[in-house]
């Protein structure tokens, strides 16, 4: 396989703008630090944010960039949730090899449905729900196995501190983000953008589109997992419809798309601003908060349909004043 | 250049059916390294599924198909192109979200392994080919930004950077205006003449396939038809039969 | 298993077949017309049997009534939301890719806010209608009335939607569009209005659906999600744009769940839908060519 090869970076990409060269090493270095003078309500409110960074972000780095746009990506939140719980609870392992063991279910599921779908050219809109159907049926076979606490789910022994969750997933959160730099600055990443085009005229170009889509998906799979398991550690408790809900795979797929699929900041953008927005409308009845999102989400896709990084490069052009050609767009 | 004197194209006994239909029955013939072969045929004969089918994109229902030696059927697509088999197709088919020098640079980095250009040099080597073309001058252009001509051009681009032995070219002039035949033909000849690179090439306009190659296979209802020189060709009575009988798709221009 | 439970189950797979049938065509319809996939159109079902019932209850309308109240209701939502959310987007010019997924947002958006009104307006109590619930004999079998009205409804309306698609000038209009925009459109068919009415249409049908639904199920507002996935699935296995084939699939998957839930269990009757719809696609995308991207 011609990896090794591939991982080399080529011509510098105008990947992320320069102001934030220095803007996102600051922002990383200000949350390490945050947890000494933060409040205990922004520790988890930042945790939730950073489930939703990687969760984001994750989704993208499979279905942003090859285009296979997947419902049930949320399948692999659940396998890690409960591969972190069966291991801590019934096996008794230490969390470590909780982690380790979410990560690895993930890997394998993904190894496996990949095999069963990536290798044909199945149409998007057939993938997408039968992600969607994966996600179901698994949560259905998980509510009806006694042996992992069928419906009730599992209750499991707390963190011993917050701030396991809050750098775990943090670091999680800036792992996903760097590692979808580094593939758009790859030829790897120049492979994933023709396969996004025209994935037959990739094949013939030469790109192995099996291997890039089963790699991605592997990847996204086991980054989904991973924060499955801490997520499910901190709280302390999943049952199937918590750890397959669809509102996981649902939110995955409106944070990326929100922001702007296939770029590499657009994922957090989205993933930040989804939960700032959760926050703030929380207070009031949970209902009402849900309205205003959908509502807020119905506008900005309407005024911006190509996500928030879009709403970006166009205030950007409009700043510099850019007279060259509009960036081109995938063509119908 | 010359060209690799392994490069033969052969198939033998090709079949292939969708959903009932025979598309392609028992086509066999060779391709000689270095020659500029037509593939000529009504709508509908089987010529790009002929195409499809060399480079992997279809599964034969039988037949085999041998490339240097290899045996390709059953391979997939990108395997086959590192083989040393590039195509373009017919509507023109470039990654319209990457600019014409990233078309091209796709294609050197995904295509055959001899060859294979480092990092640092493989955006000179793209403008380079981007220049034999004749299109040094869009390379940072979006590809959605280009006319069709400059479309297919760049396609034909990327198919060159992926250092083929046997270029399938599915009828590159279509849809081209007038002026810009010439200079196509021109470049497919250059690709032969200086790249050493056989070429097989599906085209309607006749004068054209005359005129530039040395050998000619026609296809009919998924069957060969009839394959030898343009002369030969022109005057076998198969072959006027199956087009002045009919309203062909071609123009004796 | 003796006879009686058999027909039984099968009555009883018929009766959702029907069902399942209805939703599928108003699926079809907008999925023909505008080639988006509405994910909310399980919601348009649950306002359509939230309609009912409240008519039901609060003013003692028989649900026989209700339904073309609730599918006239139902066809002007489905107008409002082309009009107000889809033509805008359309107007943009945007890329299939682009154009997919701004619409998947779109409805995904739609479904939050609908269900999210619904909870906050009706909470989130199970409402059920009685209505014509005395059983009825037919043959050996004894069967609620209502169920027996619920699959006449749903197959007279599948009945009168193929006709019309086969014989009216809408219909072949809708049908035109459905399998070629482009050509539809330089003939001389209004493609915006057909968008305006396929949509309108596909509502309807959703609303007629679920006004059938309130009788025999559950009310509530997250009701609708499950019958979208489960409308979807008899798209897929019907083929889609195939009237005969949806009809079929519609069966299909109603008697499949009857006998799954019978042998295996009840929690698995949404199970044996989803394993029918996931077998379906992974076996037809490799033998197929119309499951698989287009190569041409």
């Amino acid at each position: 396989m011609e990896i090794p090869y591939l991982l080399r970076f080529r011509e510098r990409d105008k990947v992320i703008g320069t102001p934030m060269k220095w803007f996102i090493p600051a922002t990383v270095v200000t949350l390490i630090l945050l947890p000494a003078w933060g409040s205990a309500y922004a520790v988890s409110f930042l945790v939730s944010t950073f489930m939703y960074v990687a969760l984001a972000g994750s989704w993208n780095l499979f279905s942003g960039m090859t285009g296979y746009a997947s419902l049930g990506q949320g399948l692999f939140f659940g396998i890690g949730a409960y591969a972190f719980a069966v291991s801590t609870v019934l096996l008794s392992w230490p969390p470590v090899a909780g982690i380790v063991l979410a990560a690895l279910v993930s890997g394998i599921g993904a190894v496996f449905l990949g095999f069963v779908l990536l290798t044909t050219r199945i149409r998007v809109a057939y993938f997408a729900i039968v992600m969607l159907g994966f996600n179901e049926i698994t949560k259905t076979v998980v509510a009806n196995i006694k042996a992992i606490g069928s419906s009730s789910g599992l209750t499991i022994p707390p963190l011993p501190s917050n701030l396991i969750a809050y750098y775990f997933l943090l670091g999680l959160a800036v792992a996903v983000t760097a590692i979808s730099y580094l593939i758009k600055r790859s030829q790897w990443g120049l492979g994933l953008k023709a396969i996004l085009a025209d994935e037959v005229a990739a094949e013939v170009t030469g790109v192995g589109t099996v291997s890039h889509k089963m790699v991605m998906f592997i990847l996204s799979a086991i980054l989904t997992g991973l924060t499955g398991s801490m997520i499910a550690w901190y709280w302390s408790y999943i049952d199937p419809y918590m750890a397959f809900d669809l509102g996981v795979s649902f939110d995955m797929v409106v944070m990326a798309i929100f922001g702007g699929v296939g770029t590499v900041m657009g994922p957090v953008l989205g993933a930040v601003i989804m939960s700032v927005v959760k926050e703030a409308l929380s207070t009031s009845i949970p209902q009402f908060h849900t309205i205003i999102f959908g509502a807020l989400v119905l506008a900005l896709i309407m005024w911006c349909p190509g996500g928030l990084m879009q709403a970006v490069d166009v205030l950007r052009r409009r700043l510099k004043r850019d007279a060259g050609p509009v960036v081109g767009r995938v063509e119908r | 250049m010359k060209a690799d004197q392994n490069a033969v194209l052969e198939v033998e006994g090709l079949d292939v059916h969708f959903g009932g239909v025979q598309a392609l029955r028992k086509l066999s013939f060779r391709v000689a390294p270095g020659k500029i072969v037509g593939v000529m045929g009504p709508n509908g004969a089987g010529k790009t599924t002929l195409f499809n089918l060399v480079t992997g994109v279809y599964r034969p229902s039988s037949g085999k198909i041998v490339f240097g030696g290899t045996q390709l059927q059953g391979l997939s697509p990108a395997r086959i192109c590192r083989a040393g088999i590039g195509r373009t197709f017919q509507s023109g088919r470039p990654f319209a979200n990457l600019t014409a020098l990233e078309n091209v640079l796709v294609g050197l980095y995904y295509g055959a392994d001899a060859q294979r250009p480092r990092a640092a040099h493989a955006k000179r080597r793209g403008q380079e080919i981007l220049a034999f073309v004749g299109l040094a001058k869009l390379g940072d252009r979006p590809v959605s930004s280009l006319n069709l001509t400059e479309r297919k051009i760049v396609e034909l681009a990327r198919a060159l950077a992926t250092r083929p032995k046997i270029l399938l070219l599915d009828e590159p002039l279509a849809g081209l205006n007038p002026l810009d035949l010439e200079p196509a033909i021109r470049i497919v000849r250059r690709i032969r003449d200086e790249l050493g690179i056989t070429v097989m090439w599906i085209e309607h306009i006749m004068k054209v396939l005359m005129e530039t190659c040395e050998h000619l296979i026609v296809l009919h209802h998924g069957e060969k038809l009839a394959e030898g020189s343009p002369a030969d060709v022109a005057s076998d009575a198969a072959v006027s039969d199956a087009y002045f009988g009919k309203k062909g798709a071609f123009r004796l221009e | 298993m003796d006879l009686t439970t058999f027909l039984q189950l099968l009555l009883f797979g018929i009766v959702w077949g029907g069902l399942y049938t209805l939703i599928a065509t108003g699926l079809n319809v907008i999925y023909g017309v505008m080639k988006i996939l509405n994910i909310a159109h399980g919601e348009l079902m649950m306002l359509g049997a939230y309609m009912t019932f409240w008519m039901f209850t609060l003013w003692n309308v028989s649900p026989l009534i209700g339904l073309p109240l609730a599918a006239v209701a139902m066809f002007l939502f489905g107008i409002v939301i082309q009009k107000l959310l889809i033509e805008p987007l359309v107007a943009r010019n945007l890329s299939m890719g682009e154009f997919e997924n701004a619409t998947l947002i779109v409805f995904f958006a739609v479904l939050l806010i609908l269900q999210n009104v619904a909870l906050l307006l009706w909470s989130a109590d199970y409402r059920v209608i009685s209505y014509a619930a005395e059983p009825v004999n037919v043959g050996p079998l004894s069967v609620a009335g209502n169920r027996l009205i619920v699959v006449f409804v749903a197959l007279l309306v599948s009945a009168m939607m193929f006709i019309a698609l086969q014989y009216s000038m809408l219909g072949k209009a809708i049908r035109a569009v459905s399998q070629d925009m482009t050509t539809a459109r330089l003939m001389g068919v209004n493609v915006k209005r057909i968008g305006l009415i396929g949509f309108g249409i596909g509502s309807a049908l959703a609303g007629i659906a679920g006004n059938l639904a309130s009788t025999i199920y559950v009310i509530t507002p997250t009701v609708g999600l499950l019958f979208t996935v489960k409308a979807f699935t008899v798209m897929v296995v019907g083929g889609l744009g195939s009237q005969g084939g949806t009809l079929l699939a519609g069966l299909l998957l109603g008697i499949l769940e009857s006998f799954a839930s019978y042998f295996i269990g009840a929690e698995y009757k949404d199970f044996s839908g989803y394993v029918l719809l996931i077998g379906f696609i992974v076996w037809k995308s490799r033998t197929s060519s119309a499951f698989v991207s287009e190569i041409k």
